[in-house]
């Protein structure tokens, strides 16, 4: 097919880090800094022409306070970049010598990782045939739970028209991780994130 | 028993994976369109005495004519489903036609001979055919998109462009091979940074794999 | 990228980007010009990008002909989705209706009786065989720009809508606020 049976049931690792690559990243060129995309800061480190700054929240203490707060009970999903993944694998690869204690902040990345995952898989518990709501939570984990996620919503919603427009009482449990401090990403992450300096 | 073939028929489209597809079975795709046309014979010469029969006797042949209009729908209905499992059949096999051909470049020639054995005339007519309405598609979006350039169509689909290094755990033997600064020798057990576009084609068949892949 | 996105995730075919395609395009034939005069680091940076490009643009039209495949039949009936195609997409479409049904016919179609060769006939339980994309199946979307109280289904409370907030949901609800380039598909 045009496309192969993969894509067309999400996208591949390889098409996440392409998009990822779009995403602004700042390096020092020589003594100033400079923010541009992230694929040409890597074409400039490749020939050794700049030093890539590691965003804020690519550092063990964020990534620690972040595994923390994730792994509180009831807890959201805390906020990290759209690409956190793809850009901590492209940059832990293609500029580790850039970043402070990689070999920790690999780790960390992996536990964040983990920890998340088993809170999207307690969301699928909380799934209904009309909407449930996932704030924050990145495209490679949105991509990785795709298909089970659109798999089970598919037939849950037959089930629901099989049972006619029966009224189950979903209200109270889609929202689980709607989340309420919208500001704080502002504030914490496009600071941390978008102009690290 | 009735509609038994087609069943088999459905079976053997079940069993095409993305990478296996068995012998096109022209034998049972006969039996099958066989046992339709005998099932829809019959049909036509039940509903022609049912029509005579209410003509003649009217109403009083009822239990017999009840025990025809079962006969009649249980056939209709056989005759239905098999079309449905030849129509399956063939087009799971297109299916799986399309995504090969895609994955040589739409060049119906580079089929390899142990899969094109297993296709029937048709099947190839239809890889040319395909090939070539995608040819005339391409041209034409080329024609109006970039007169001047190829939008390399049929690139592999999956990959999109990366100018980046990777690192490489070499799996099996793959001696030297050149890339833009110098030569590298990849001898089974090491470990190199590499540009990816250097050696993708090392990676997609196994001779390298990706160390620390998050 | 967002067209790209939204394709790749839409059950249905969506409306030909056909001046952004045309746009893009353009830039690449012009750093293609500016590519040959340019000392080799600037060149490398300018192919990228036109690789890039390149790839995005052939993506997003095999999307598109995967999904006009698979229903290339209703697309080319329903006026709604011809609309949404373009010129060569249509010409594709019918090509490849026309192709399926002689492989069809000629297999099999033409060995059963006259009255059961047809390929879009409505079975005697109903069931219809022409396929139609399901636009009430799953997708997940991020909101673009706040959208406010959202009502997903009449008999629900309706639901706040911010900007980068994420649901999973049925195409169908949030269709038109992704016409509207509300929502995007991710």
């Amino acid at each position: 097919m045009a496309i192969t049976t993969r894509q067309q049931e999400g996208f591949t690792m390889p098409e996440l880090e392409y998009m990822a690559q779009c995403e602004d990243i700042t390096i020092v060129p020589l003594h100033r800094m400079e923010r541009l995309e992230l694929m040409r800061a890597l074409m400039l480190k490749r020939s050794n022409r700049c030093r890539i700054v590691a965003p804020e929240w690519l550092s063990y203490e964020h990534l620690h306070n972040l595994c923390k707060r994730e792994d509180q009970p009831d807890s959201m999903f805390t906020k990290l970049p759209f690409h956190y993944l793809e850009i901590a694998q492209i940059l832990l690869t293609n500029a580790e010598d850039d970043l402070i204690d990689s070999q920790g902040v690999r780790r960390l990345i992996q536990d964040l990782r983990e920890v998340r995952q088993s809170k999207t898989r307690e969301g699928l518990r909380m799934l209904n045939p009309l909407q449930l709501q996932m704030d924050n939570l990145s495209i490679a984990e949105i991509n990785e739970i795709r298909p089970l996620f659109a798999h089970s919503f598919d037939m849950l919603r037959r089930l629901d028209e099989l049972a006619g427009s029966s009224d189950v009482s979903r209200q109270q449990s889609q929202n689980m991780f709607a989340d309420q401090s919208y500001s704080e990403f502002d504030d914490t992450f496009s600071s941390s994130y978008l102009n690290p300096e | 028993m009735l509609g038994d073939e087609a069943f088999r028929l459905a079976k053997e489209a079940k069993d095409i994976t993305s990478a296996h597809i068995p012998v096109y079975n022209e034998e049972q795709v006969r039996l099958v369109t066989q046992e339709t046309r005998y099932l829809w014979t019959r049909i036509e010469e039940m509903i022609a005495s049912l029509n005579s029969n209410n003509k003649t006797t009217g109403a009083t042949a009822e239990g017999s004519q009840l025990n025809t209009n079962g006969q009649t729908s249980l056939y209709i209905l056989t005759a239905g489903r098999n079309k449905r499992c030849l129509l399956a059949y063939h087009h799971r096999r297109m299916e799986f036609l399309r995504s090969l051909l895609w994955s040589i470049h739409l060049a119906p020639s580079l089929v390899p001979p142990t899969l094109s054995q297993r296709l029937s005339p048709e099947e190839q007519n239809f890889s040319r055919e395909y090939a070539r309405l995608n040819s005339a598609y391409r041209d034409a979006v080329e024609d109006q998109l970039c007169p001047n350039d190829s939008l390399d169509w049929t690139a592999n689909g999956e990959l999109p462009p990366r100018d980046m290094f990777i690192e490489v755990r070499v799996v099996r033997d793959c001696g030297e091979i050149v890339t833009e600064s110098g030569v590298v020798n990849l001898h089974v057990g090491t470990q190199h940074y590499l540009r990816r576009s250097d050696i993708e084609h090392l990676l997609t068949i196994g001779y390298l794999e990706h160390t620390n892949a998050v | 990228m967002c067209a790209w996105v939204n394709e790749r995730n839409a059950p249905e075919l969506l409306e030909y980007e056909g001046t952004t395609l045309e746009n893009l395009m353009e830039l690449v034939d012009f750093q293609n010009q500016r590519i040959q005069s340019q000392p080799a680091v600037i060149a490398n940076i300018l192919k990228m990008d036109v690789d890039r490009v390149k790839y995005l643009v052939r993506s997003y039209l095999r999307t598109r002909l995967a999904k006009i495949e698979k229903y290339a039949l209703h697309y080319t009936r329903e006026p709604r989705y011809r609309d949404r195609l373009s010129q060569s997409e249509l010409d594709y479409a019918k090509g490849f209706v026309a192709l399926e049904e002689k492989h069809m016919r000629r297999s099999f179609l033409d060995q059963l009786p006259p009255h059961l060769r047809a390929l879009d006939e409505t079975t005697t339980n109903g069931l219809e065989m022409v396929p139609k994309p399901d636009v009430d199946s799953a997708v997940f979307c991020r909101v673009r720009t706040t959208v406010g109280e959202f009502q997903f289904d009449a008999s629900e409370d309706p639901i706040l809508m911010k900007r980068t907030n994420i649901f999973i949901t049925r195409y169908s609800i949030i269709r038109d606020l992704l016409e509207d380039g509300k929502v995007e598909l991710i």
